[in-house]
């Protein structure tokens, strides 16, 4: 505990300067327009994040996490917050998002920006923020506040969405919207099939859903390790009898899995693994 | 070694970490509101605490938040070095076997229905009703998750921890303490009562003839160091005294996925009941068995004899917040009440692998597996006598 005491204080000291908040990105209500404002601004840093968000945090210091803005707001009954993440760069930002966003839930909010939209939440990156807007009821049913709120801040943010985050799995023709970039080990277990995949030396993966001619889509992962070796260590324990439905293969530094459990005949789940390990 | 000259209480009240120091203007006083701390009275701010002519800067602190955190960091760094020796470590509270057992096996009460009274009334009876509890003690400590401003099913929701307290008073209980600390008064965003106050629970309680007490997570001398000689990990836990030195304990987690942790119910949640230093260094050590271990260490320190979870409604997919991702699944509507921490994990985790595509069972079995070792209590369902109403 002691260890501990100093650890967190020595932390919130050196990083609590560095917490930076751009308050223009999240206005009050009135500069929104039509909204009211709900007790004050907050904002994060690194060190302190956790205090916000408990066990949450870690999967965003690990996708880049530099700085958290909260502002809440109000309009008829509807409370809002709205949680404006500053990442390390663009790319980060929509990394977190592909982690984040719901299934089935993307829609154009704004010409080039796509957003995750529900009744009670959007979610959305733009340059280098992520950017969640919610109804403090997360039960709610009407999404129009928390749609016009989110609009009029990702208007204020500069910057566009990234492009080629997912070049390296395009050839295996990915589902739209099904695919999520894993930053880390933590981002790693997303899945609980990726459980026995090897997190020692894991750089970077990117998982999605992808077609085949033959059955539903099947999911996969491709994952980059540090070295040939860790790759070929990372998918070494999973084999035909301890994990029938799970097909791997490495080569250099790249591991490939292949969650088969919807049976893709063998031709069309050697060429999908072809693909994406030959990127 | 360090030398140590000085107790530390010297030292916290050097920097103002000392009740009367760091203390704010009589005006903003009359602004605070007063929360029922046992047997003493605590101010605690429910405002943002900044004086209208003070600016708010980086991390939304005033330059008095800063100046005093920095002061209040110093102070404790130095106890924290020069102190260590004056703190003994304990070994963890004893408290009697399950007093919830048929047939030598664990009873776990499930109880499905609508009306929560009627849920928790059935579900007490059907562990034999309460009287095992209050022959130990009149007072009952509650414990309930509140990990971020953010309502049901991210933390306890107020009516349960109401209800749970007057099943509690029917049963013979004189007093009963909801007790959390989430926050410190060096931070005015993040105060002891911070959650709870934008939540409402404070309200919503008084009256409800639950007290609550929230204490400061920096307070250094409100933990007591405990360890197991069977933990796998030898540095001691800091686990606050109001829980340690509770003649019941009564856990009111929620069901969610977690991060680092993959899933939070009756284990996870009594990081709440642990140090923050503790809690931060845990989460810094993840990725390994660590975490799944540590975690069973801080359920070790707490043992609460009963544990109600509130699994109406739960959080799939990630969390342990909406921030974090997590999605509200309703109409499970089930209430689960075990006095053994490990069956009631293993039971929930269930509920959650069958409503969330994205979790199994087997991604919490280290931490089972390790509770199971340290004799926690036992994941093995089969061993459980699980009784299932509807009303």
């Amino acid at each position: 505990m002691i260890r501990g005491f100093v650890w967190v204080l020595v932390c919130l000291l050196v990083t609590l300067p560095g917490c930076s908040s751009d308050s223009s990105l999240l206005p009050s209500g009135e500069d929104l327009g039509s909204f009211a404002d709900v007790g004050d601004p907050e904002s994060y840093g690194s060190a302190t994040l956790y205090t916000y968000m408990n066990g949450g945090a870690e999967v965003f210091l690990e996708y880049g996490f530099v700085a958290l803005s909260i502002r809440r707001y109000s309009r008829g009954s509807d409370q809002l917050i709205a949680e404006l993440f500053e990442m390390r760069d663009p790319s980060a930002a929509a990394s977190l998002y592909s982690y984040l966003r719901r299934t089935n839930a993307e829609t154009e909010i704004r010409p080039g920006c796509r957003a995750s939209v529900t009744p009670s939440e959007v979610l959305l990156a733009k340059g280098r923020y992520y950017l969640a807007c919610r109804n403090e009821d997360p039960l709610a049913t009407r999404g129009v506040a928390v749609g016009e709120l989110a609009e009029r801040i990702a208007d204020r943010l500069a910057g566009d969405s990234p492009s080629g985050l997912f070049d390296p799995i395009r050839m295996g023709n990915p589902v739209p919207g099904s695919e999520i970039f894993i930053a880390g080990p933590i981002s790693l277990r997303v899945r609980p099939w990726l459980a026995p995949i090897g997190e020692r030396g894991f750089e970077r993966g990117w998982l999605a859903a992808f077609q085949t001619l033959s059955a539903r889509p099947v999911e996969a992962l491709v994952a980059d390790y540090q070295t040939a070796a860790l790759a070929r260590e990372a998918v070494a324990g999973v084999t035909a009898s301890s994990h029938p439905e799970l097909k791997v293969e490495s080569r250099g530094r790249r591991a490939v899995v292949v969650n088969d459990s919807t049976t893709v005949a063998p031709q069309h789940l050697i060429a999908l693994m072809e693909s994406l390990l030959t990127h | 070694m360090i030398a140590c000259r000085e107790p530390p209480s010297k030292f916290y009240f050097q920097v103002g970490l000392l009740p009367g120091l760091g203390r704010r203007p009589a005006g903003e006083e009359q602004a605070e509101t007063n929360v029922r701390l046992g047997s003493r009275t605590h101010i605690d701010r429910m405002t943002s605490g900044s004086r209208p002519d003070e600016q708010k800067g980086m991390a939304g602190l005033t330059r008095r938040d800063l100046f005093r955190l920095s002061a209040g960091s110093f102070g404790l760094l130095s106890a924290s070095l020069l102190g260590a020796c004056n703190f003994r470590v304990a070994a963890c509270k004893s408290v009697p076997p399950n007093p919830f057992v048929h047939a030598g096996q664990p009873l776990l009460v499930v109880v499905e229905g609508e009306d929560l009274q009627a849920m928790l009334k059935a579900g007490v009876e059907a562990l034999g009703g309460l009287d095992k509890l209050s022959s130990l003690s009149r007072e009952a400590v509650f414990r309930g998750n509140f990990v971020a401003p953010q309502p049901y099913p991210v933390t306890t929701h107020p009516d349960f921890i109401s209800a749970v307290g007057g099943i509690l008073r029917q049963s013979g209980f004189r007093r009963t303490v909801l007790f959390d600390s989430h926050g410190t008064n060096l931070v005015a965003s993040s105060s002891p009562s911070s959650i709870m106050g934008k939540l409402g629970v404070i309200g919503k309680l008084t009256g409800s003839g639950v007290e609550v007490d929230v204490r400061d997570f920096l307070e250094r001398t409100e933990f007591q160091l405990v360890r197991n000689p069977a933990w796998p990990i030898a540095s001691p836990v800091g686990v606050h005294r109001m829980v340690h030195e509770a003649g019941v304990v009564i856990s009111l987690p929620v069901v969610k996925r977690h991060g680092a942790a993959q899933f939070t119910c009756a284990l996870k949640m009594h990081f709440g009941s642990v140090s923050m230093a503790d809690r931060i260094v845990t989460h810094k050590n993840e990725g390994s068995e660590y975490l799944d271990q540590r975690l069973v260490h801080f359920a070790d320190t707490a043992r609460p004899q009963l544990t109600i979870v509130d699994a109406r409604t739960i959080l799939a997919r990630r969390g342990p917040t909406l921030t974090a991702g997590g999605e509200v699944v309703r109409g499970i509507n089930k209430i689960v009440l075990c006095g053994d921490m490990v069956a009631t994990d293993a039971y929930c985790a269930r509920l959650m692998a069958e409503r969330d595509p994205t979790f199994s069972v087997q991604m919490v079995a280290r931490q089972l597996k390790h509770a199971t070792e340290l004799g926690l209590g036992t994941a093995d369902l089969a061993q459980v006598k699980i009784v299932e109403l509807r009303v």
